[in-house]
């Protein structure tokens, strides 16, 4: 083979080797140390590699010779010697100008310009060098080294062709270099990103986990209205189990899940929305909104904000929603309100039964759904006074409910209970279970459930320790589950009703006190003015018997009719006084009692014979029917006073029919009855005869009505009773039984 | 002379004035209750004027002067009402004249003089 074909496929042998090199690795300072390395001896005696650094340095990456103490050498030399980067001739020249150079034979001139001593002379001359080719690495357009390629020893002249080759051998080294960096760069870059993007995942999460423990809902909507973020409680807000699905959710389809409304109850637009507004790049003040859930009818508050978010054109990017809950601020204000509103109403009048309508109207339905009210009536009876709901459906139902099926006092929850324990009651959640354990047949429980109760309280209505009634409160279909709280406020609601209850009651008995004591005053002065208008006429009547002359021209049977009819205006007067005189002690719990042994047969039959003549006078039969004797342990002037006073009234509403004393014993019990024919005594009467300044028929009948609340105080201070058996057109019997070892209450 | 009648549910005032008005030489006409006084005159008895409790049992003074003006015979008979009463129930009878109790026997002498 000629020397010139051998020579070129020796140069191709290298290249092909010097390119699998190159490509072996990314890490080019290696693979060029490496390329060095391989072009001695077989291309140079000398191969050195100098880098560009990016601050306009250089670097000597490589200075390769077969005899490493050469290496070493050289290396001393550049130490000691830093090369010239301004020289204008080689490798920093070339490396800046990116003009490769060929030095067939080097001179020796150049050799003593480039030294920087004469030492330094003779140690470069001392390395025998003889050609050189310095080479750039030239990749897209910059220089990023050189590629320097000495003979020495060898007595090597480089030409055009090795030239040529070593241009060829740079050019591929530096296309390796610049991949390499590129490489290297692009991971270095990969590797910022990836820091970058970690950073901002982080960041996002530590967002995220800000914005999900705000309460207020938070979302991002894009200007089509797409919501782009959601934080949990938004999701919560609007009923979504996760952001997820809030996401995934069309906006309409969220919207149809509510009723709007305006603070005041009006329909709300949907161009009054904040968020509409805000995507219009305009912001509303933070905005009040109601709305009702549809699925469940809970009515709920929100305090809404919307703010637009601009680019840089001024273009909404991004609208940003807050909303808050405000249901429970509201309910607390609602509650203030309904408090206040209900003291005004309660105070505004003495018609209880009214005031309590009122104020069960003023909680539904914005605190319950119902809200029933009971009072305990005069005679200890549970009655409904109002049941409020916004259905007139719903309360005929519940009123036949009541109809059908009573409250039970004795059941271990709800009205009756209350009522017994002034405790409240509070069941948050009812669950058909509940509803099956208290009904009481299948049609009770099917009336139940179509009621839809779902949350129960039950507070007294209280005061002075008394429980006057109840106040209910159920939710049903707005599903709000009454807390602690809400009881606290139904409690106070309960407290306050319960007072004004108490106030009209005690305002309707002081009334009534006041009209029997005016009653009674008018009866009293009737009753007095009677027998002084005898007197009167009589002490005239014996003041006229005499005559001018002063003899008296009465007969003496006259005068002393006359004087005796004085002397009995005295004694009635006298009576009445005792009357009214006992009335006041036993009002001041004064009574006393003088306890001694009394024959109560003797004494009936004393009081018998003293009304014979009055009898007789209205053509009575009095009739007595004793033993021989019964005695007792008893007061016997009171006793007196009580057997005459039933006496007295069996003959004056006797009606001239016979009357009929009895004595007789039960056991250790003496029993004395007085039974007339006369008109009667309406039942409705019967209870209240024996009150103070009662009458059982007011107008036509005379007497102050005392005598019989007399007896029956004097009675109960011996330890007896008194009672009465009538009947209208058959008569009336008052019985007295009395113990035979006389009073408890005597001292 | 003239007739009176007197009705009241006490005796003491029926016996006291009956006599005093017997002793002034009117003739007396005496009822215990409004029932016994429309019973009197029914039968006839014609007084020039009716003296008249109004609290009575079994007929009270209401119900006799409400009776004695729907009878046209007795009608024109003038009432003077005697009460115990105050004010406010007396003047709630529909009568001639109201004396109020306790009276002296004057003023029942001025009122036979206005009437008989």
């Amino acid at each position: 083979m000629p020397l010139r074909e051998r020579r070129s496929e020796e140069r191709l042998k290298f290249l092909a080797e010097a390119s699998r090199l190159l490509s072996s690795s990314l890490d080019y300072e290696t693979t060029l140390r490496s390329l060095a390395r391989l072009t001695v001896p077989t291309l140079a005696d000398w191969c050195a590699v100098e880098m560009a650094l990016p601050d306009g340095t250089t670097e000597q990456l490589e200075v390769a010779h077969i005899d490493p103490e050469k290496v070493q050498l050289a290396r001393d030399l550049r130490r000691k010697y830093p090369p010239n980067t301004e020289a204008p001739v080689g490798v920093h020249a070339v490396i800046r100008t990116g003009t490769p150079l060929l030095l067939a034979k080097i001179p020796s001139e150049m050799l003593e310009q480039g030294s920087q001593s004469e030492e330094h002379l003779r140690l470069i001359r001392a390395l025998g060098l003889e050609s050189a080719m310095v080479v750039p690495l030239t990749a897209r357009g910059r220089v990023l080294g050189a590629l320097t390629l000495v003979s020495a020893e060898s007595g090597r002249h480089y030409d055009e062709s090795d030239f040529t080759f070593a241009q060829e051998l740079a050019g591929r080294a530096a296309i390796s270099v610049d991949n390499a960096r590129l490489y290297r760069e692009a991971q270095t870059e990969i590797a910022r990103r990836l820091e970058v993007e970690r950073e901002l995942q982080a960041a996002k999460r530590q967002l995220e986990v800000v914005l999900d423990g705000v309460a207020d809902g938070l979302t991002a909507q894009d200007p089509a209205g797409r919501v782009v973020y959601a934080n949990a409680a938004a999701a919560r807000l609007v009923g979504c189990e996760s952001v997820q699905e809030f996401l995934s959710t069309p906006v309409e389809a969220l919207m149809q899940r509510f009723a709007l409304f305006e603070e005041d109850g009006r329909p709300m637009r949907r161009e009054d929305l904040p968020s509409f507004v805000a995507r219009n790049g305009a912001e509303l003040p933070p905005k009040l909104l109601r709305f009702r859930v549809i699925a469940t009818g809970e009515e709920r508050w929100s305090i809404v904000r919307a703010r637009p978010v601009f680019d840089e054109d001024g273009a909404v990017r991004l609208v940003i929603n807050i909303f808050r809950d405000v249901t429970q601020e509201r309910i607390a204000a609602f509650r203030e309100r309904v408090l206040a509103d209900a003291t005004a109403e309660l105070g505004s009048s003495l018609d209880y039964h009214a005031t309590l309508k009122s104020v069960a109207r003023l909680v539904v339905p914005q605190l319950a759904d119902w809200c029933i009210v009971h009072v305990v009536d005069d005679g200890g009876e549970i009655v409904t006074v109002e049941a409020a709901h916004r259905d007139p459906e719903k309360i005929a139902r519940l009123e036949e409910l009541a109809r059908r099926y009573p409250a039970d006092p004795r059941a271990p929850r709800g009205v009756g209970r209350i009522i017994q324990t002034g405790e409240p009651e509070l069941v948050s959640n009812i669950t058909d279970e509940a509803l099956v354990y208290v009904a009481r047949d299948r049609d009770h429980l099917e009336l139940l459930r179509s009621l839809g109760f779902k949350s129960y309280m039950g507070v007294p209505l209280v005061a002075r320790g008394r429980v006057l009634g109840t106040i209910v409160l159920v939710a049903a279909e707005t599903i709000r589950h009454y807390n602690e709280s809400d009881l606290a406020f139904a409690t106070e609601l309960g407290r306050r009703a319960g007072i004004a209850v108490d106030n009209a009651r005690l305002f309707a008995d002081a009334q009534a006190a006041i009209q029997k004591r005016d009653d009674f005053v008018s009866v009293a002065s009737h009753e007095l003015r009677t027998p002084l208008t005898s007197l009167v006429l009589t002490v005239s009547a014996l003041e006229s018997a005499v005559n001018a002359e002063g003899a008296l021209h009465w007969s003496k049977d006259r005068l002393v009719g006359r004087v005796a009819a004085a002397l009995r205006q005295v004694t009635r007067l006298t009576r009445l006084v005792d009357q009214l005189l006992d009335t006041s002690r036993i009002a001041a719990g004064s009574l006393t009692l003088d306890l001694a042994k009394v024959d109560v047969v003797a004494l009936v039959r004393e009081v018998v014979l003293r009304f014979r003549d009055d009898a007789a006078s209205s053509r009575t039969d009095l009739v007595l029917d004793a033993p021989a004797v019964l005695e007792g342990k008893w007061d016997r002037e009171r006793l007196d006073q009580v057997i005459t006073n039933l006496v007295s009234n069996a003959l004056k509403y006797g009606g001239g029919n016979p009357v009929h004393v009895r004595v007789s014993t039960t056991g250790d019990v003496a029993v004395i009855e007085v039974r007339d024919r006369g008109q009667g005594i309406a039942p409705d009467d019967q209870r209240r005869v024996f009150d103070r300044f009662e009458r059982a028929a007011t107008r036509s009948q005379t007497g102050m009505g005392l005598g019989l609340w007399i007896a029956k105080q004097i009675v109960e201070a011996h330890g007896g009773t008194i009672s009465l058996t009538s009947e209208v057109g058959v008569g009336s019997t008052f019985r007295v039984e009395l113990p035979l070892s006389g009073g408890i209450g005597a001292s | 002379m003239s007739s009176i009648m007197i009705v009241d549910d006490d005796e003491d005032i029926r016996t006291t004035l009956a006599d005093m008005l017997e002793d002034d030489g009117h003739e007396v006409v005496r009822a215990e209750n409004g029932q016994r006084a429309l019973e009197a005159l029914r039968a006839g008895v014609r007084p020039c004027l009716i003296l008249l409790d109004l609290m009575m049992p079994v007929m009270d003074g209401w119900a006799f002067r409400a009776a004695q003006q729907q009878d046209p015979e007795l009608a024109s008979i003038p009432v003077v009402a005697i009460t115990a009463a105050g004010k406010p129930v007396a003047s709630s009878i529909d009568a001639t004249e109201v004396i109020q109790k306790p009276f002296g026997i004057d003023q029942v002498r001025a009122a036979i003089q206005r009437y008989c």
